[in-house]
C-alpha cells in the first residue's frame, strides 16, 4: 500500500468517527427529493435535511450538521491568508 | 508543511517572549486538539485552554431541571443523545426514563418532527448555539413543540474578554457558527482571531496565524476556512432563526445571566412554546437547588479558569459512564476528551 493511499485511509477513518459522534462533517449529495438528500460520506450513505440551504445541487459537497446541510463547500479563498503568512 | 508550520510557530513563541494564552471555543476543535496532541507539541509559553464550546455544558441546571420535570409530569420529550444523560436535581432525563417518563433520543430535529406525527405532546428539548438553532427554528416552524434553552455565542466570548479571572490573547473561533453568522460579527471583539477547518493542519495554521497577529499588535478576523465560511454567513439561516427567535436573556452554566444571549420563542410561535404551553407545570418546580452537583467544577472548566484534570473528582468519581457534570457527559466536553484522550 501507498503512503499515500495509507493517509487516505486514515482521512476516511477519521472522518467514520466523527460520523459517530454527530459533528459537521463534509459529503457529496448523490440525489434530491424535496427537503431531503442523499448524502455520501467517504462510501457511508445518509439522508439529510436540505431545508436550510437556499440552493442545492447533485454533485455538491455539504456540510451537515445534526442531520442537516448547513452549507456548501467552495474552492478555498485562501490569498488573504498567504499574503499574511509572508 | 505541517514541519515548516511547527518551526513557524517555535520561531514567533520565541519572539513573542511572553506566556499566550489562546482559547478554543468548538467542541470539534477541542477534540481535534487532543486526538493529535496538538497541546504537547507546542512551545511552552503557548497555552492552549478549552473554552465554552460545548452546547450540553454550558446548559443552565435549570433548564435541565425543567425538562425532567415536564417528562416525570408525563411530557413526552425528545432530544439529542448527550443531553438525556446530564444528571440534574430531580435525575436526569435518562432516569426519568427509568422511572416511566417517555423520552425520546433524536439524531435530528428531522426524526424528532416525524415522532410528533404520532406522538402530538411530544415537546423537544433544544439547546446549543448557532450550529442547532437553525434545525429547532425550522422543527418549529414545521409545528414542533420546543423547549427552548438555545443561545447565541458571541456574548460569551465577549463575557470571558471581561472576566479578569482569564487573560485570552486570541481566539480559535467556532468553525460551525461561523458558518452560519459569518465572520462579520467578530470584528466587534477586539482581539486577534481565526476561524479554522478541523484537520490538525488548519488548527497549526490557525495557532500560527493568532500568534503572528499577537506579535505584529494586531486584532483581525483572519479565515482560514473560506471553503465553508463566508462573510455574511448563511443569510437563510440566519432569517429561519429570527423569523422564530428573539433575543433575551440567557442563562449559561458557569457564566449565570449572560444579558441578550439566549433565545425566546416569539409570539407568533407561542403555541409551539413548551415554557407557555407548559407554564402551570414549571411554575410549580422547585428551582431552588439547580445548580451545579456537590464538588463539580465544570461551570470553572468551562471558562477556561480550571483543567479537567486538576478537579478533584476527576477520572475518580466523575467518568463518561458515570458522569457527575455535563463536562463529562457529552463527547464535546472539556472532561470527557481530556478523558478519553488521556487513555
Amino acid at each position: 500500500m501507498s503512503g499515500r493511499m495509507r493517509e487516505r485511509g486514515r482521512t476516511i477513518n477519521r472522518k467514520l468517527k466523527l460520523l459517530v459522534m454527530c459533528l459537521a462533517i463534509p459529503g457529496k449529495i448523490l440525489k434530491i427529493n424535496d427537503q431531503l438528500a442523499t448524502v455520501d460520506f467517504s462510501g457511508i450513505q445518509k439522508e439529510v435535511n436540505i431545508s436550510l440551504l437556499s440552493d442545492a445541487k447533485k454533485g455538491e459537497f455539504v456540510i451537515v450538521h445534526a442531520g442537516f446541510a448547513i452549507e456548501k463547500i467552495e474552492e478555498d479563498v485562501v490569498t488573504d491568508i498567504q499574503g499574511y503568512l509572508k | 508543511m505541517m514541519k515548516n508550520i511547527i518551526e513557524k510557530i517555535n520561531k514567533l513563541a520565541e519572539e513573542i517572549g511572553r506566556n499566550i494564552n489562546l482559547m478554543e471555543v468548538c467542541g470539534t476543535h477541542t477534540q481535534v486538539i487532543s486526538r493529535y496532541g496538538i497541546r504537547e507539541i507546542l512551545p511552552k509559553n503557548i497555552k492552549l485552554i478549552t473554552g465554552p464550546g460545548c452546547p450540553v455544558c454550558v446548559t443552565a441546571q435549570r433548564d435541565i431541571d425543567a425538562i425532567v420535570n415536564l417528562a416525570l409530569a408525563g411530557v413526552p420529550m425528545a432530544t439529542y443523545g448527550d443531553a438525556l444523560r446530564v444528571p440534574g436535581f430531580f435525575g436526569s432525563l435518562n432516569e426519568a426514563r427509568e422511572k416511566g417518563a417517555q423520552v425520546f433520543d433524536v439524531y435530528s430535529v428531522t426524526e424528532a418532527v416525524e415522532l410528533q406525527k404520532k406522538i402530538p405532546d411530544l415537546v423537544f428539548f433544544g439547546l446549543g448555539f448557532e450550529t442547532t438553532t437553525p434545525m429547532t427554528a425550522w422543527g418549529i416552524q414545521q409545528g414542533l413543540t420546543v423547549y427552548s434553552a438555545h443561545k447565541v455565542f458571541l456574548p460569551a466570548m465577549a463575557a470571558l474578554l471581561q472576566d479578569k479571572n482569564i487573560n485570552i490573547d486570541g481566539f480559535i473561533d467556532p468553525g460551525h457558527v461561523s458558518v452560519v453568522i459569518g465572520t462579520a460579527p467578530y470584528d466587534k471583539l477586539k482581539i486577534p482571531q481565526v476561524i479554522t477547518g478541523f484537520e490538525m493542519e488548519d488548527v497549526l495554521t490557525g495557532i500560527l496565524l493568532l500568534l503572528k497577529q499577537i506579535k505584529n499588535k494586531d486584532t483581525r478576523v483572519l479565515n482560514q476556512y473560506s471553503r465553508v465560511v463566508k462573510e455574511s454567513g448563511n443569510e437563510k439561516i440566519q432569517k429561519i432563526i429570527s423569523d422564530v427567535f428573539e433575543i433575551g436573556d440567557g442563562e449559561w452554566r458557569g457564566f449565570g445571566v449572560i444579558p441578550k444571549s439566549g433565545l425566546k420563542i416569539r409570539k407568533k410561535y407561542a403555541s409551539f412554546d413548551a415554557k407557555v404551553k407548559y407554564k402551570n407545570i414549571l411554575d410549580k418546580v422547585d428551582f431552588s437547588h439547580s445548580k451545579d452537583p456537590a464538588g463539580c467544577r465544570c461551570g470553572e472548566v468551562i471558562r477556561g479558569l480550571m483543567e479537567s484534570k486538576k478537579c478533584p473528582l476527576f477520572g475518580k468519581v466523575c467518568t463518561p459512564d458515570n458522569p457527575v457534570g455535563p463536562c463529562m457527559v457529552s463527547v464535546e466536553g472539556a472532561c470527557n476528551v481530556a478523558y478519553r484522550y488521556s487513555k
